[in-house]
């Protein structure tokens, strides 16, 4: 007989929170949430990111047994609770990764879409064999210059690049500009222009 | 495909000459070069947050380099990072530092019970997403501390009780005794260490003192004065967990 769950608890698959006190606002979470969604939907390639919803669900899941197994010890704030659900984030990502690979077939029975199947096929082969390209020339740059520009084509200022790398502002900038100029040398001669 | 055709995708991909670079750099497929192991999402998310040893955020970086499935991996730290920055700055009131142990209290039953009802509607819809399996640990993560334990793995967090290295000066080749201290209340630890290059050099788990005797053979294939990251992730009593991340110098 199934049992009706108190109304201070609330029940998830296989498990059961306390919800009573107060304290932290709802709208941090759900603010959490649609953030994070936002996130994979701007950062993630069309396959994950038509999944975002999913994704976050699960890791926010996670985030939260673990969480709960702490409950009367810790209080988690923002900033640790961004950064476990990125964790989770990642291994769900590599789970669907894995998924297809092994080309799994969706619940509905639909084979999981590969990454080769994008729309304009045409467009992506284009930009697979260009991020092919820079990806052999970073290769031949010399290791600071490659590591500047690794952290400026991620879309990284000079500043925030400068405080990854442990280098100062000025040094960081100039392994920039010096490390462009050596991929846009390494492109032409492989005959791409960017 | 001709290259005048790529030639023309690569500007296709619109903007600036930077832009066109940013952009077909991120549009590499994310597949990881064969034989490597995933990187610890902890790791990138330190990196990614300027709290990594700067060396050892270096060696991501030049793996990211070559590795488009980890700049993937990066791009999204990156974005949660800026909205967790975004998030602090509309509410200054937040929590937004790290809370170590501390008061049990009313403050989170509401907090559960919002992330619970917010959650609870397509909680079913994932689980049917993603399989009844348990958290995503696959092969490629069997050596990471924590791994297999889900999230808990990611709730390690450099609060200001952390792990502090005992480690003086460059580790003889062979007697390289990792030691350290703390955190207050760590009941065990364990231990991951790489190269330079990131490739995992030894991985010892549920350690009850707070060393570790790197086997020789282990960093038979370094050379002398070759970086070696290692990362303690201590487990305290209330089973959560805190990790520091060192650098050191073989002899």
């Amino acid at each position: 007989m199934p049992t009706t769950p108190s109304p201070n608890v609330l029940t998830f698959p296989g498990r059961s929170l306390d919800a009573g006190g107060e304290g932290v606002s709802e709208d941090v979470w759900n603010d959490m949430r649609r953030r994070l969604e936002a996130s994979v939907r701007k950062v993630c390639p069309p396959h994950l990111a038509d999944r975002s919803d999913d994704l976050v669900q699960v890791a926010m899941l996670r985030v939260m047994d673990v969480a709960r197994k702490s409950e009367g010890v810790r209080v988690f704030t923002s900033s640790y609770l961004y950064r476990a659900a990125y964790s989770a984030l990642i291994d769900e990502i590599r789970r669907l990764r894995r998924r297809q690979e092994v080309g799994m077939e969706d619940e509905d029975g639909t084979p999981m879409p590969l990454e080769a199947e994008l729309p304009d096929p045409e467009r992506h082969t284009a930009s697979r064999e260009a991020g092919q390209a820079i990806t052999e020339c970073l290769g031949t740059l010399v290791r600071p210059r490659r590591l500047a520009v690794t952290l400026y084509l991620q879309g990284h200022g000079t500043p925030d690049a400068s405080g990854v790398l442990g280098w100062s502002v000025k040094k960081t900038e100039n392994l920039i500009y010096r490390g462009l100029a050596d991929l846009r040398r390494c492109l032409g001669g492989k005959g791409w222009s960017p | 495909m001709s290259r005048r055709q790529g030639v023309v995708a690569m500007k296709d991909l619109g903007g600036q000459d930077q832009d066109r670079l940013q952009r077909a750099f991120g549009e590499r497929p994310a597949a990881a070069p064969p034989g490597r192991r995933p990187v610890d999402p902890e790791r990138i998310w330190s990196a990614v947050r300027g709290e990594l040893p700067a060396a050892e955020a270096r060696a991501l970086v030049d793996r990211m380099a070559m590795d488009p499935e980890l700049a993937q991996e990066w791009r999204l730290a990156a974005e949660v990072s800026r909205q967790l920055d975004e998030a602090a700055e509309l509410d200054p009131e937040s929590e937004l530092e790290p809370a170590p142990a501390a008061a049990p209290g009313p403050r989170r039953g509401r907090m559960w019970m919002a992330l619970a009802a917010s959650i609870m509607s397509a909680a079913l819809g994932a689980h049917l997403l993603l399989g009844p399996g348990g958290p995503g640990v696959g092969p490629g993560d069997a050596g990471r501390p924590g791994a297999g334990d889900g999230v808990s793995a990611t709730f390690r967090q450099a609060e200001a009780a952390a792990v502090e290295s005992l480690v003086e000066g460059a580790v003889p080749r062979d007697a390289a005794v990792l030691r350290w201290r703390g955190p207050e209340g760590a009941v065990s630890w364990d231990l991951w260490v790489s190269s330079g290059d990131l490739s995992d050099l030894a991985v010892a788990t549920g350690l009850t003192v707070p060393e570790y005797a790197v086997p020789a053979e282990a960093l038979a294939g370094l050379p002398s004065g070759a970086p070696v990251f290692w990362r303690v992730v201590a487990r305290l009593e209330d089973g959560t967990e805190v990790s520091s991340s060192f650098e050191s110098q073989l002899e």
